[in-house]
């Protein structure tokens, strides 16, 4: 019973294989990788831009450091963390999908930024880097598509040096009922505006229900803490639509 | 934390607005250049709240969030820093105000400088919207425009003048007020003189 427990994970509501979940979300952001940002702009009514610049705020990146945008995606981070780095240190953009690599890659050299940033194709639960090489990691809007979170929370620990720190954007429950109802029904056009603009509503669908299933607010801080981290603190964003956690490596 | 990130959503829109004034001064990158790597706290009391200049070589950051070291920090009211503001007051000379600056003054008023003494070459970056013949146009309009207003303004000035003056009486003239002003001096004066022979007196007598 426990092994067969073992064996499958959620992918949105199912009950999956765990060999098939990487495969079921690389088959998503391959569908939606051309139209990724137009698609974010929609959903969240262009706020995902403030609230990653409040992520890199918080990130207390500087010049010289070396940062990885891990599930980096479309670059929307790598670009953000490129000036602030600048020519002495690097951003490393990774992602587990080909087609959202390519698609931030393509992004990142028509802005004429390519300069700090370096691509790779990594997977967060081994990811292919030396021990203690990051100051900065930052997860935004990928963990929850990780098969295995606590995984990829000890590898994120593992390359990040020690007084570095670890940030970790993601949806997560909100505080108050009306606006989690609110955001309910809201989300629930999210697979409509998907069909409309990509004739693909099953991946926003699987988006909602990935968002529904991943951790609360305490319990994720207690699985990075758990994952080695030495302190965790997480920041309400939107009401707790979205949480920033910042775990520090001591 | 939502305050947080509704500030860091206000300064948005001014850190884009001012890089982009930036952009069209020439001068202004080889300035800020000098100034990269310091940083401005601006740390406002009623309402509480503060916020961050970062210079970087090319542009301005305006952050609400900020851990690295601090370079000056400008401390007070609202009030007070929007009253320096439009009367573009030195910073280094905040006599008079409720304003605190701590820090490195030089790099505060050299930011300010910046900001305040943009060179914009205004009809250059609009022919290159409009086209040239169109903007020399609109341009000999405006300096038309501008001699004719400021010729007008002091010949009403003038008028206004003459008219308190001469043909109203209604105000003084300025050699009047003077003669009235000597001589309210001179009467000041010969008080404090009768006041002096007073108490001589009274103690002599005494």
């Amino acid at each position: 019973m426990n092994d067969n427990k073992q064996d499958t994970t959620h992918f949105g509501y199912r009950e999956v294989p765990v060999a098939e979940k990487v495969s079921l979300v690389g088959q998503v952001f391959h569908s939606v990788a051309g139209k990724y940002d137009l698609m974010n702009d929609l959903m969240s009514l262009g706020t995902h831009r403030l609230i990653k610049r409040f992520t890199v705020e918080l990130s207390a990146v500087r010049s010289g450091h070396y940062v990885l945008d891990l599930a980096g995606g479309t670059g929307d981070f790598s670009l953000l963390f490129a000036p602030l780095v600048g020519n002495e240190g690097q951003v490393v953009l990774a992602d587990i999908n080909e087609s959202m690599v390519r698609v931030g890659r393509d992004r990142i050299i028509d802005a004429g930024l390519p300069g700090p940033i370096a691509f790779s194709l990594a997977n967060a639960e081994c990811l292919p880097f030396a021990d203690n090489s990051f100051d900065c990691i930052c997860i935004a809007y990928g963990l929850r598509n990780v098969t295995n979170k606590e995984a990829a929370l000890r590898s994120m620990h593992r390359v990040c040096k020690p007084g570095g720190r670890v940030l970790v954007l993601e949806f997560s429950k909100p505080r108050n009922q009306l606006v989690g109802k609110a955001y309910d029904l809201y989300s629930k056009l999210w697979p409509l505006a998907g069909k409309l603009v990509l004739n693909d509503s099953a991946s926003y669908q699987y988006l909602v229900e990935s968002i529904r299933m991943h951790p609360d607010q305490e319990t994720l801080k207690q699985m990075m803490l758990d994952a080695g981290f030495a302190r965790c603190e997480y920041h309400d964003v939107m009401g707790g639509i979205c949480a920033i956690h910042i775990g520090h490596k001591s | 934390m939502s305050f947080a990130l509704l500030q860091s959503a206000m300064l948005l829109p001014l850190e884009l607005a001012i890089n982009s004034m930036l952009a069209l001064d020439a001068g202004s990158r080889q300035r800020l250049a000098k100034l990269a790597g310091h940083t401005l706290a601006v740390r406002v009391r009623q309402p509480e709240f503060t916020f961050y200049l970062c210079v970087d070589a090319s542009k301005l950051r305006l952050t609400s969030h900020y851990e690295g070291p601090v370079t000056t920090t400008l401390l007070g009211s609202a009030s007070a820093l929007a009253g320096v503001l439009v009367k573009r007051a030195p910073l280094t000379n905040l006599q008079g105000t409720t304003l605190e600056l701590r820090g490195d003054t030089g790099f505060a008023q050299s930011l300010q400088n910046l900001l305040l003494d943009l060179h914009i070459d205004w009809e250059f970056h609009l022919s290159r919207v409009l086209g040239d013949v169109p903007v020399q146009l609109l341009a000999d309009g405006a300096h038309k425009s501008q001699a004719y207003l400021q010729l007008t303004a002091q010949r009403i000035r003038q008028d206004v003048e003459t008219f308190l003056h001469d043909e109203s009486a209604l105000l003084p003239a300025a050699a009047e007020l003077e003669t009235f002003y000597s001589e309210v001096q001179a009467l000041v004066l010969r008080l404090d003189r009768l006041d002096v022979h007073l108490q001589n007196l009274t103690n002599h007598k005494v």
